[in-house]
């Protein structure tokens, strides 16, 4: 891998707006290369729309953004187009295609991207499914017969069809049981270490971001107000930054 | 990932000596080079071979597509005789990880036949329309029993709701329906006028338009657009709220849907509908009148005595009594069908089309029962 020790994504300065609202204002944040980096903040101020503007959902008002080292605002569209292969997105609920079944699903990218006999891409998904801890005959389902967290692991599947390095989570464990979203902080963590993945998670998860974070990033009045390791966080003298990580809820990091 | 960029390409080497076969394999495993590595790996033969040497050192980069690919090739070895795998350590970690996964992901049943798939098919819809015969019968049966709740107790009656409909489904839909009736108007004057006038008879025109106007084109236009408009917007309102699963939420809460969506839009729209005829048939024969002053040069005041001598005492009432009856088939089917809505966009979809095609289809069968069953009263 050429930027083995470069960043998979550096934002720097943005300026979001949505409507007459500015979401972000100046916000800079990098992501190393083969590192998993978990995105907080409370609600309402742009984590979601941190992760669709750097997958370019969004467009910013200014600043850059740079993915694998090439400002991802001044590709042609067949580059942009080569840059969706490399990277995977999971949203909140899996945002499956409810006309497909759960197979077709996983092949979509495959089919969209490379020209591979249908058998082949059947065994591909197969193993993506298995890799995201669900049996086989999932496959022929279509997801409106799947519970939440089966939806999850689907959408996941996907993300991982084409072998990406980098991998957004939107909340993947919210509406998980604790056992499911443990379950789930595993497979992350066995996944990264098995395929190398650079994951950038958005995330309340507590638990999750022990479990498998190298890096917390916290987001706030409109900037990142820190990143850094856990512990170096947590000591982040911030009302907001202090009451999340020492607050009733706060076991899991603290122990 | 450069390599990808500038084209290197995989390859599979096969060589054979006697009952030896050595394998080699290198440059990148991706997915991007399964396209051409997958029939080099199937055209390997094992048949023969007593010993086998295969080399995956020089494998640049793997993937789980050609890590697949590779534990398809290394099984084939896998029943009788052993090999000698040699692999440099980035192949073993993929390698590993794809195989353990394999193991789990045993082949799925292949579906069934496409013969199977018509007979399940047939099976399956006959089911489904005597599904949908009776549960449509239950739904009407509920709303009656909803009505006559609401006869007893008025205070269980949604009034604001009510008249949120009558704004929406009637006051919105009156520039529409004006506009196409007027339209229709125009159109029926000119082509009586052209016919009629062959015969020398323009003058029937006139009771041609009245008729036509007043019995048919009215109610049906004002329906067509209605059903068309909020058949179809129940359906997707219904339908949205269902998926969302608010009608589970209301149940939870005590509230009734039948008694909050579906009584509301009904009565609305059994209200609304007569009005919205009232103004397609005005606007309508505004429209042929205009035509026939314009093209048969008749004044306004003669059309007005020609148009009041041809309407029979029935005529005009004809038309506005099918108009509830047309309300309630296109608020029921709506609504009914905004209820089935059940899992995904596409049903939501499905179910809207539904509701306004089946709608309009009842309201034409239905008017064709009206006019059978007026003529044989004789009205």
């Amino acid at each position: 891998m050429s930027l083995a020790n470069g960043s998979a994504i550096n934002v720097d300065d943005l300026v979001v707006r949505l409507g007459n609202f500015t979401i972000h204002d100046g916000l800079s944040i990098q992501v190393r290369n083969g590192e998993i980096i978990s995105v907080v903040g409370a609600s309402g101020t742009g984590k979601s729309v941190l992760l669709k503007t750097i997958i370019g959902l969004i467009k910013p008002v200014g600043g850059s953004i740079e993915l694998f080292g090439r400002n991802s605002m001044k590709l042609s569209t067949r580059e942009s187009h080569d840059l969706r292969r490399r990277w995977g997105v999971l949203f909140q609920d899996g945002a499956l295609f409810g006309s497909l079944t759960v197979s077709e699903n996983i092949q979509i990218p495959i089919k969209e991207h490379f020209k591979l006999p249908q058998k082949t891409r059947e065994e591909l998904s197969a193993l993506k499914l298995s890799m995201v801890g669900l049996d086989a005959e999932v496959g022929n389902k279509y997801p409106s017969e799947l519970s939440g967290g089966m939806r999850k692991r689907v959408g996941l599947a996907r993300a991982l069809a084409l072998d990406p390095e980098l991998l957004f989570l939107d909340e993947p464990t919210a509406g998980l049981d604790p056992i499911g979203a443990a379950a789930f902080d595993q497979l992350l963590l066995e996944l990264q270490n098995n395929l190398h993945l650079t994951v950038f998670i958005v995330t309340h998860d507590l638990d999750t971001i022990h479990t498998v974070s190298n890096r917390v990033a916290v987001l706030g009045e409109k900037k990142l107000l820190i990143s850094g390791t856990l512990d170096e966080v947590k000591s982040f003298d911030h009302p907001w930054v202090r009451e999340y990580f020492h607050g009733p809820r706060s076991r899991a990091v603290n122990h | 990932m450069v390599t990808m960029m500038n084209g290197t390409k995989g390859w599979l080497k096969v060589g054979r000596e006697e009952t030896h076969l050595r394998i080699t394999a290198g440059g990148p495993w991706t997915i991007d080079q399964v396209a051409h590595l997958q029939p080099a790996v199937e055209r390997v033969h094992v048949d023969g071979t007593r010993q086998t040497e295969v080399d995956f050192q020089r494998i640049e980069r793997m993937d789980t597509a050609g890590a697949c690919l590779a534990a398809k090739l290394l099984d084939r070895f896998d029943d009788g005789f052993a090999y000698e795998l040699h692999s440099n350590q980035l192949v073993d970690s993929i390698l590993d990880t794809v195989t353990r996964y394999k193991r789990s992901a045993a082949a799925r049943t292949p579906g069934p036949t496409a013969l199977f798939k018509i007979i399940e098919r047939i099976g399956r819809a006959t089911l489904e329309a005597l599904d949908l015969a009776a549960c449509f019968v239950v739904f009407i049966g509920n709303i009656v029993n909803h009505l006559f709740v609401t006869l007893i107790r008025p205070a269980r009656f949604r009034f604001s709701q009510t008249m949120t409909q009558i704004e929406l489904s009637g006051f919105n839909a009156i520039p529409i329906i004006s506009l196409i009736s007027f339209l229709i108007g125009i159109v029926i004057a000119y082509q009586g006028a052209l016919q009629l006038g062959k015969l020398g008879a323009e003058i029937y025109t006139i009771d041609l338009l009245a008729v036509t106007i007043l019995r048919e084109m009215g109610i049906l236009l004002a329906a067509i657009v209605i059903a068309g408009r909020s058949g179809s917007t129940f359906a997707a309102e219904i339908g949205s709220m269902k998926l969302n699963e608010e009608l589970d939420a209301m149940h939870t809460i005590g509230m009734n849907p039948m008694e909050v969506l579906v009584l509301p839009r009904v009565i609305g729209l059994t209200i609304s509908l007569p009005i919205l005829t009232l103004i397609a048939n005005l606007f309508g024969i505004v429209g042929g009148g205009l035509m026939v002053w314009l093209v048969m040069d008749i004044s306004p005041n003669l059309f007005l005595t020609q148009f009041v001598n041809s309407l029979s005492p029935w005529t005009f009432w004809v038309g506005l009594m099918k108009a509830p009856v047309f309300a309630a088939i296109i608020a029921v089917i709506g609504c009914y069908e905004g209820m089935q809505v059940s899992g995904s966009a596409e049903s939501l979809g499905a179910h809207t089309t539904r509701a306004v095609v089946e709608s309009i289809f009842l309201i034409i069968v239905f008017d064709a029962l009206f006019s059978i069953f007026f003529g044989v009263i004789g009205i």
